[in-house]
């Protein structure tokens, strides 16, 4: 059974269900962003089929949290992924001390990333990864409205029988313009995009 | 349970430095743990490539000595000359597999050839033991009986041992008893064991079958049998294998066997389904569908309902309008606010979960929710679960530990450590308003019949009118209505042959009422003490019965044990299901231990007097998942004879539930339940009165928020 999962557009008079994260962007024009009422992310799940517009929910102990018009809600600590709901198969939680570290420039040359999901019985699943962070190369992101010059860094992360590659766009005050960042086996890759501050 | 609970306004540098510090213990014990975890499923010990003939892991008719993946549930059609056999198979736990299998056999006979039947619809069960995994050089070894409690028609025993011979190829040899020792057999190797165990004396078969016949088991000759399969890719099989059955009820009367080597190709369509071909005994084809799930492995663990509200800082407003905000901010997760109650910083809010099958979500979702909306110095938050009106456990949380560990990557286990998880004290304060309360729904029905002798598949599909009016916390008048729509239950003609009391066994005749009420009471749920819970129930009780029932169960928070007594005077009701009585009634009732045995195991014991007036007990195992699924079997054993009992022998059965949010994701309570039963008799037949309370209360004990603690951040 295919489930269409809330694939709903924010802005006004972009609603839409089952369009890709890049349909959704083509239909974005800089005039619907800056009508906006606040920031707007673009997320993409490709494997599940999901994209969406998020808007900005709540600031918390340094976590962001956005949410999607079907309230499926992603969190953030400085732009590193900490948690999802709503997706099927939701990171419950993540110790990303590492990779923030290591985004600032600081850090161990391994590190440890910690990730918490639900096995299919209500337990608690836990997956450690080793992360090592490739030094910063600029790249420019190319936005709606204008592009943005930042630092990329590549992250890659490993566990036995598993290698996946993590990228984050930081620009020059640190807020992450884009980011590609693995969320779990169930659901795979999540690309982010901040549309407007 | 009462671990480590943080005081409101406690000492706060020194609280910081213990969490701080047990957060990093924390992590780095994680992290020595974890860094070994790999990230693909553990390569486990090896598993069955298909399952055989009758359903269970093997080669094409020969058992194997390997399992299924621990908790597969499959299904097996498996047709060759005039016979096909359709089997249910359960890896009940790592090493023990059990199989029920409803064969159609055509044109056998049983007596040699004087008389050939046209048609036996037969039940079997079979259950293999693993002895032994496979070692460096030792191989798997297994132990199994086919046709345990049936009319004996495939009783065989064997025992059989597997070797893989590197990754693609495995070997099988086997030694078998009873039918598996039809062909090429030599004395009984456990001749030793006495003299009688040289013969196999009950004839093959037993028309109401039905008992373990123990003397029979691993008697008489033996003989040998085994195979090879080959498995090039993941998806093909390839088997070759020597039978020993001789299949002595078919040949020559229903096919003619010219060899007994076997081949057999099965293919692997998707991860449920696998189709097999085989050519059989030199001159039959049979072919093979089998689908297997696993009810650990939902698609969405996670489920799909939508995010949890977000920890708030406190709202403002008088008392009203804080009780209005917290309604209709637990009203978005279908969370009914039973009561509010303010003492001193605690609230004390009483709730009812309709939406999340764990209760520890729903706790999680209105203890965060009510931060948003509960003035900011109510700073203990105490969560009650309410069920009919009756509260059953307690979960108090600060506030101040949500807020901080809402994004903490080993939330679930702070918050569990600092929130008290307990048992409610009874009684409740409804706010007004709450009661009397009417409800009504319109639902659809499937009613089966499963595995009629005279026909394998019966049911009914129809809609159900349900209402009820809650008119005092835990006094409830409640009824239901059914009507079919389509269906065939109504076409049964089988007139019961039941020398007993006919308390079940004229199913047949109720089933052709028109508008059934199927269900008109008044019920008293109560609890007498701290640990007690009470029920009472009158008027139309079920189907079949009206009358009074009363229970009391004693299940203390924190217990894994739990005790019941119930009682009732019933009446039996007239087939048409109004409101008309036949002349039988009964006096019945149980004393019931039920025990959580850890792991998912769970045991149910039930003695007392039956329907028919018969004393006896009923034992009953589920396995339970924590996703929902329970697959189990219960038998019960009472006075009544087996020949007065009838065809069966005793009453048993296996009892599937199935969560309906399993598999789209979508928060749900309900289930939908399966009874396989293969005989519906009179004997051990129980009342069937709704609202027992160990079903009851048992999804918001204490234990099962523990057991699902880890949804209390979904």
């Amino acid at each position: 059974m295919i489930r269409a999962l809330a694939l709903l557009v924010l802005l006004a008079g972009c609603a839409a269900q089952g369009q890709s994260a890049a349909q959704i962007r083509a239909g974005l024009t800089p005039a619907q962003l800056a009508r906006a009422p606040g920031p707007v992310l673009l997320a993409d799940i490709p494997d599940a089929g999901l994209a969406a517009t998020l808007q900005i929910a709540g600031t918390a102990n340094g976590v962001e949290t956005w949410r999607s018009a079907g309230n499926q809600t992603l969190s953030f600590r400085s732009g590193v992924l900490v948690a999802t709901r709503g997706l099927g198969d939701d990171l419950m939680g993540a110790d990303v001390t590492g990779t923030l570290a290591a985004l600032r420039g600081a850090g161990q040359a391994d590190y440890p990333r910690l990730l918490s999901y639900l096995d299919g019985e209500d337990r608690t699943l836990l997956r450690a990864m080793t992360c090592t962070m490739a030094p910063p190369v600029s790249a420019t992101v190319p936005g709606i409205a204008r592009s943005f010059p930042t630092v990329l860094r590549a992250e890659t992360c490993h566990t036995t029988g598993l290698t996946v590659r993590n990228r984050y766009w930081q620009d020059q005050d640190g807020t992450m313009r884009r980011a590609e960042q693995w969320i779990g086996p169930g659901i795979g890759m999540l690309v982010t995009e901040r549309l407007t501050d | 349970m009462r671990r480590g609970q943080t005081p409101a306004g406690g000492n706060e540098p020194c609280d910081m430095r213990d969490r701080t510090g047990y957060r990093n213990r924390m992590r780095h014990l994680l992290l020595a743990l974890c860094l070994t975890c790999p990230a693909l499923p553990v390569q486990a010990d090896p598993v069955a490539w298909q399952a055989n003939t009758y359903g269970m892991p093997g080669l094409i008719d020969m058992p194997q000595a390997l399992p299924f993946e621990d908790a597969t549930l499959s299904f097996t059609s498996s047709h060759f000359a005039d016979q096909t056999r359709h089997s249910l198979t359960f890896q009940i736990a790592p090493r023990l597999t059990g199989s029920f299998r409803y064969s159609l056999l055509y044109g056998i006979s049983f007596d040699g050839g004087h008389y050939i039947y046209d048609y036996v619809f037969d039940r079997s069960f079979s259950l293999q033991y693993q002895i032994a995994r496979e070692g460096r050089v030792m191989p798997a070894i297994a132990v199994g009986m086919n046709d345990l409690l049936g009319t004996g028609l495939y009783a065989s025993e064997y025992l059989v041992a597997t070797r893989s011979v590197g990754d693609h190829v495995r070997a099988t040899v086997g030694l078998g008893w009873g039918r598996l020792a039809g062909v090429g057999s030599f004395d009984n190797p456990l001749g030793f064991l006495g003299d009688d165990w040289a013969t196999r004396n009950r004839s093959a078969y037993r028309i109401n079958g039905g008992q373990p016949l123990l003397d029979t088991w691993f008697h008489g000759p033996a003989a040998l049998f085994g195979g090879v399969e080959w498995r090039p890719d993941d998806d093909w099989t390839l088997t070759l294998e020597y039978s020993s059955d001789a299949y002595p009820l078919e040949d020559p009367y229903d096919f003619t066997r010219r060899s007994q080597l076997n081949f057999g190709a099965s293919y692997r369509l998707n991860d449920h389904w696998t189709l097999a071909g085989h050519y059989l005994y030199g001159s039959e084809i049979g072919v093979q569908l089998t689908w297997g799930m696993n009810p650990r492995h939902p698609r969405r663990p996670s489920g799909i309902e939508t995010a949890p509200p977000a920890v708030g800082s406190g709202g403002s407003g008088d008392t009203g309008t804080v009780i209005a905000r917290s309604r209709t901010a637990l009203a978005r997760d279908g969370i009914t606010l039973h009561g509010l109650t303010v003492s001193g910083s605690t609230a004390r809010v009483e709730i009812e979960n309709t939406r999340f099958r764990a209760s520890a979500e729903a706790v999680g979702r209105a203890a965060r929710a009510l931060t948003a909306t509960l003035p900011a110095d109510m700073q203990t938050i105490a969560v009650t679960l309410v069920e009919r009106g009756i509260p059953v456990s307690t979960v108090t949380v600060n506030r101040a530990d949500l807020a901080e560990l809402e994004y903490a990557f080993d939330n679930a286990w702070s918050i569990q450590a600092r929130a008290d998880i307990a048992g409610a004290m009874p009684g409740t304060t409804p706010l007004p308003g709450r009661y009397p309360h009417f409800s009504y729904a319109i639902t659809p029905y499937l009613a089966p019949a499963l595995f009629d002798p005279d026909n394998p598949v019966r049911a009914d599909f129809g809609v159900e009118l349900s209402a009820d009016w809650e008119i005092a916390p835990g006094l409830i008048i409640s009824g239901a209505m059914r009507h079919a729509l389509l269906g065939n239950l109504d076409e049964s003609t089988r007139v019961s042959d039941s020398v007993l009391p006919h308390v079940r066994s004229d199913a047949w005749l109720y089933d052709k009422a028109d508008w059934p009420v199927t269900r008109l009471t008044g019920a008293w749920y109560f609890r007498p003490s701290r640990n007690t819970y009470g029920r009472v129930t009158f008027g139309l009780l079920e189907r079949m019965f009206a009358g009074a029932s009363a229970e009391l169960l004693y299940y203390p928070a924190g217990s894994r044990l739990a005790l019941g007594a119930e009682i009732a005077h019933v009446v039996q009701r007239d087939h048409d299901q109004g409101f008309g009585f036949l002349d039988y009634e009964v006096t019945t009732g149980h004393v019931s231990a039920y025990w959580d045995m850890g792991r998912g195991y769970h045991a149910q014991l039930d003695l007392g007097r039956y329907l028919a007036g018969d004393w006896g007990g009923t034992f009953a195992l589920d396995r339970e998942f924590g996703n929902g699924w329970k697959v189990g079997a219960y038998f019960t054993l009472t006075d009544v004879s087996t020949a007065d009992f009838g065809e069966g022998a005793f009453d048993k059965g296996i009892r599937i539930s199935i969560p309906l949010g399993w598999s789209s994701g979508q928060p749900r309570r309900d289930s939908t339940d399966v009874l396989i039963q293969p005989i519906l008799r009179d004997g051990g037949a129980r009342l069937a009165v709704d609202g027992r309370l160990y079903d009851l209360v048992r999804p918001a004990h204490t234990s099962a928020l523990t057991d699902g603690w880890a949804r209390f951040w979904r």
